[in-house]
């Protein structure tokens, strides 16, 4: 009888653990203690987070020194935290995703959230020389290309940077997916060929008049001397 | 005259002609495709095959967050991933799994589609159960019609199927999706 009721207990005890509210922090004899961080309930609204993106290789000096500035500069570190930042080395398998895409390396490159272009890419030496021309160079493009997306939560950290007042409505159009499975062929441009007519039109007319000609010319010669 | 006049008509009706022949397909009328197909598009050489982990059983859900661990550039974890656990999971173990290894995860285990919403809105996709709950796959898109799976079976190609189809099989398959919260590889630039 005891040791049912010590059963009992203990299986009492153990429930009302279950049950309890989950601690912020959990012992775990194999790791410590962790903090359950890694369970992300609230579910984060970056849908329109735009896209900044270093490409090279990891031999380049010149891509690591761009990328250590992504993680040096101050202006530059928040940028990348308001946007999903990826580096991509061409040595990468997922760098094949891209090569056709990239000018040069190495390269920076900002994108919308749809894939968008925000700028026009810079790669090579094109690329600034400093940390700070990099970031003045990315937040006026940012500013004013996409600071009046309302549903970009990140707005108003480029409208923060002084981008002026030249916050045009960024050119997202309405692309909605097209209910295919499969990708669509690439649109062909459809551009009425004047100058295939106006050449139809001329070997029409070149030929019809010279026909007119030889036949005028022709009855002419043909005309009898009065005798 | 007449004549002149009657040969430049036959040479418009002839350019006619050919303007009706150029175009293409679809003669220009094809909207340009504004998004990458599927949302998630992982290169091949990345997308992880199901394997028989030790115990004899399939490891669907550790193949599908292998693959997703890739799409958000976390090759390293992702093969220690691989190196480390396999054969079927639980939900609570699995993310027993991510909280030891510092991984980044969010789930719903009470079918709520909206969750599959924002996985392929925000280009992350997830890990979704089909056939009754006994295989897990990855869900790569996600639009008002269309479902696109990665199938760690069958990983050389996407499965397409109707939106509503998909819905219907995963809320019968316990509903349960399981997302990794990192920085998801940016779309195809245009």
């Amino acid at each position: 009888m005891f040791r049912f009721v010590l059963a009992l207990a203990l299986a009492v005890a153990s429930a009302s653990t279950c049950l309890a509210e989950p601690s912020l922090t959990k012992a775990d004899a194999a790791y410590g203690v962790r903090y359950t961080e890694e369970h992300v309930a609230n579910l984060p609204q970056d849908a329109q987070m735009p896209f900044l993106s270093v490409y090279g290789s990891t031999s380049d000096a010149r891509f690591n020194q761009i990328v250590g500035w992504f993680n040096t500069n101050p202006q530059l570190v928040e940028l990348k935290n308001h946007t999903h930042f990826n580096v991509t080395t061409a040595e990468s398998t997922m760098y094949g995703r891209y090569a056709a895409s990239v000018p040069g390396l190495p390269c920076v490159m900002f994108q919308t959230a749809d894939g968008g272009r925000i700028m026009p890419d810079m790669f090579g030496s094109e690329l600034p020389m400093s940390s700070d021309a990099l970031f003045h160079a990315l937040n006026s493009h940012a500013a004013s290309n996409w600071s009046n997306n309302p549903a970009n939560p990140d707005a108003d950290c480029f409208r923060r940077r002084g981008g002026g007042d030249r916050y045009a409505q960024p050119d997202h159009g309405d692309p909605r997916p097209q209910p295919l499975p499969a990708p669509l062929p690439p649109l062909v441009e459809h551009r009425f060929p004047w100058g295939l007519v106006l050449l139809l039109c001329l070997i029409g007319g070149g030929f019809g008049l010279s026909k007119g000609w030889k036949e005028k010319f022709h009855k002419a010669s043909r005309v009898k001397k009065p005798s | 005259m007449n004549r002149i006049f009657a040969v430049v008509l036959l040479s418009l009706a002839l350019a006619g002609l050919a303007v009706g022949n150029i175009g293409g397909p679809n003669e220009g009328t094809a909207p340009v495709a504004w998004k990458e197909y599927p949302t998630v598009n992982l290169p091949y050489r990345l997308r992880q095959h199901n394997w028989l982990g030790n115990k004899n059983e399939g490891s669907c859900v550790h193949a599908t967050v292998i693959s997703l661990l890739n799409w958000d550039h976390l090759y390293a974890k992702a093969a220690h991933w691989r190196a480390t656990y396999g054969n079927g999971e639980w939900p609570e173990d699995l993310y027993g799994k991510f909280e030891r290894e510092g991984i980044r995860y969010a789930e719903t285990t009470d079918g709520d589609v909206a969750f599959l919403q924002w996985a392929c809105e925000t280009h992350r996709g997830c890990g979704v159960t089909v056939m009754a709950g006994k295989h897990m796959v990855a869900l790569v898109h996600f639009d008002d019609e269309w479902a696109g799976i990665l199938d760690d079976n069958y990983p050389e190609e996407i499965i397409w199927v109707p939106r509503d189809e998909f819905v219907a099989e995963w809320k019968n398959s316990f509903g349960w999706a399981v997302a990794i919260v990192g920085t998801p590889s940016n779309p195809l630039p245009h």
